[in-house]
């Protein structure tokens, strides 16, 4: 029992200072502040993408745009239907209205430097469960709207 | 007039609003990174083009069906193609059972002819000394080929000097003959035009002919259109791999990025992706 009294004599342990708390706190704010992405689009269909193993790292997510195809969730299902819709941004569509990605594409590229256009890629978020028919409708219009470099979404294999 | 004792402000709470700060950034990061299989897609023709037409043995097509089977052949696919129980796909061939992956490595590095293999080096940021051929270095348009077969050929570079603004290419019976340069410079190297004896006959010319088309339907499911997608990709990756294992001794990947540049050209991923057929 003793031992553990030993050497507190019944002096008071210094205080570590906290003041330095607040800017480490701050330093870490800062860094995911900086990198947190806050534009993210809400998801309005169930995407389960497929697997792959040959997979590459999208660079520069600036200058890529997001094309989701699948189901819709239920909240939207007495509207769309269950049939697999296409989903830019926030919106949904239906398959028949593939088209409106010609002139999503076009507004997108404008948005963005003359000299990045050709770097611009498409990612294609499709659920495993679509068929081609829709991808490649999808393909069609990205080709019409010369957005060539796409880049099928998949979720890692080991 | 300063004011004497300005009232200190508590900061003792200054922690506790940057920690709020802080989980609502944690809570709304997404670290996740985005990958996947990238594809280059072919630009509309504007009008009717016709296509350059591709023989039989240059292309290898590889088609999904409306019920998710594979079929796959030199020119047309007319071998079926079985998954085993590992995932492995088999092609039939004459009842005997290969694997796809093989098949397609073999029918993308046939080499039959390989004298069509070259570039502008405007484009190649390279210049360095590979298997004792120099290559790179290059003023701008100037041809580079390749000098695979034609390390210390001197008649040829001498002949090929001559004849500075043209490019010898041969045809397939090996005729030789000079046509005018596409480039502006001049040719300094040609490559040395052979039929490879190793090759398949009825296989692809070289690598940068080679093209492997991936058909698929309608009711073709995308999950398996993109298993097939990743194991073409998995045939040009290994490829390059080899290659930078036997050139280099090192990985691909750890190859400075002009080396890995000249890698891909030498193997360029040429994919067709065809549209949907109907039925």
């Amino acid at each position: 029992m003793s031992k553990f009294k030993k050497g507190n004599n019944g002096k008071k342990m210094a205080a570590i200072s906290t003041a330095s708390l607040p800017d480490i706190v701050f330093m870490l704010l800062f860094f995911f502040m900086v990198t947190t992405v806050l534009r993210e689009v809400t998801l309005q269909m169930t995407v389960s993408q497929p697997k792959a193993s040959e997979v590459k790292k999208l660079e520069k997510k600036s200058l890529v745009n997001y094309i989701y195809i699948g189901s819709p969730i239920e909240s939207q299902q007495d509207k769309f239907g269950r049939l697999p819709c296409i989903q830019l941004d926030d919106k949904l569509y239906r398959r028949k209205d593939v088209s409106k990605i010609y002139q999503w594409v076009k507004d997108e590229q404008a948005k963005k430097d003359e000299k990045l256009i050709s770097r611009m890629t498409t990612s294609i978020k499709a659920d495993e469960d679509v068929t081609m028919g829709i991808v490649t409708e999808v393909k069609t219009q990205l080709r019409k709207a010369e957005a060539l470099k796409i880049n099928y979404s998949t979720k890692k294999r080991e | 007039m300063a004011r004497r004792g300005l009232p200190e402000i508590n900061a003792g709470s200054m922690a506790d609003i940057a920690f709020l700060l802080l989980i609502f950034f944690l809570a709304t990061t997404t670290m996740d990174v985005d990958s996947g299989i990238s594809r280059k897609l072919p630009p509309m023709p504007e009008e009717k083009i016709e296509t350059p037409e591709v023989h039989k043995r240059n292309i290898f097509v590889v088609l999904v069906n409306k019920n998710n089977k594979v079929l796959a052949g030199q020119g047309v696919p007319t071998n079926k193609v079985e998954i085993d129980a590992s995932g492995t796909y088999n092609i039939i061939e004459n009842g005997a059972k290969k694997p796809l992956l093989e098949e397609l490595k073999k029918f993308i590095n046939n080499r039959r002819n390989i004298s069509e293999f070259q570039y502008a080096p405007s484009e190649d940021k390279c210049a360095k000394v590979v298997n004792g051929c120099w290559y790179g270095d290059l003023t701008k348009n100037d041809v580079f080929v390749s000098c695979d077969g034609l390390c210390g050929n001197e008649p040829l570079i001498k002949e090929l000097n001559k004849n500075k603004k043209q490019v010898r290419t041969t045809d397939d019976e090996g005729n030789i003959s000079w046509q005018k340069s596409p480039f502006k410079g001049k040719v300094r190297y040609e490559y040395n035009y052979k039929l490879n004896p190793l090759a398949d006959e009825s296989s692809s010319d070289n690598p940068q002919k080679a093209i492997v088309s991936l058909q698929n339907q309608e009711g073709t499911s995308y999950k398996v259109y993109i298993e097939v997608q990743n194991l073409l990709t998995q045939a040009y990756n290994e490829i390059r791999r080899e290659y930078a294992i036997e050139k280099y001794g090192m990985e691909f990947s750890q190859l400075p990025n002009c080396d890995q540049e000249y890698i891909k050209k030498r193997y360029p991923m040429k994919i067709s992706e065809a549209e949907t057929k109907a039925n």
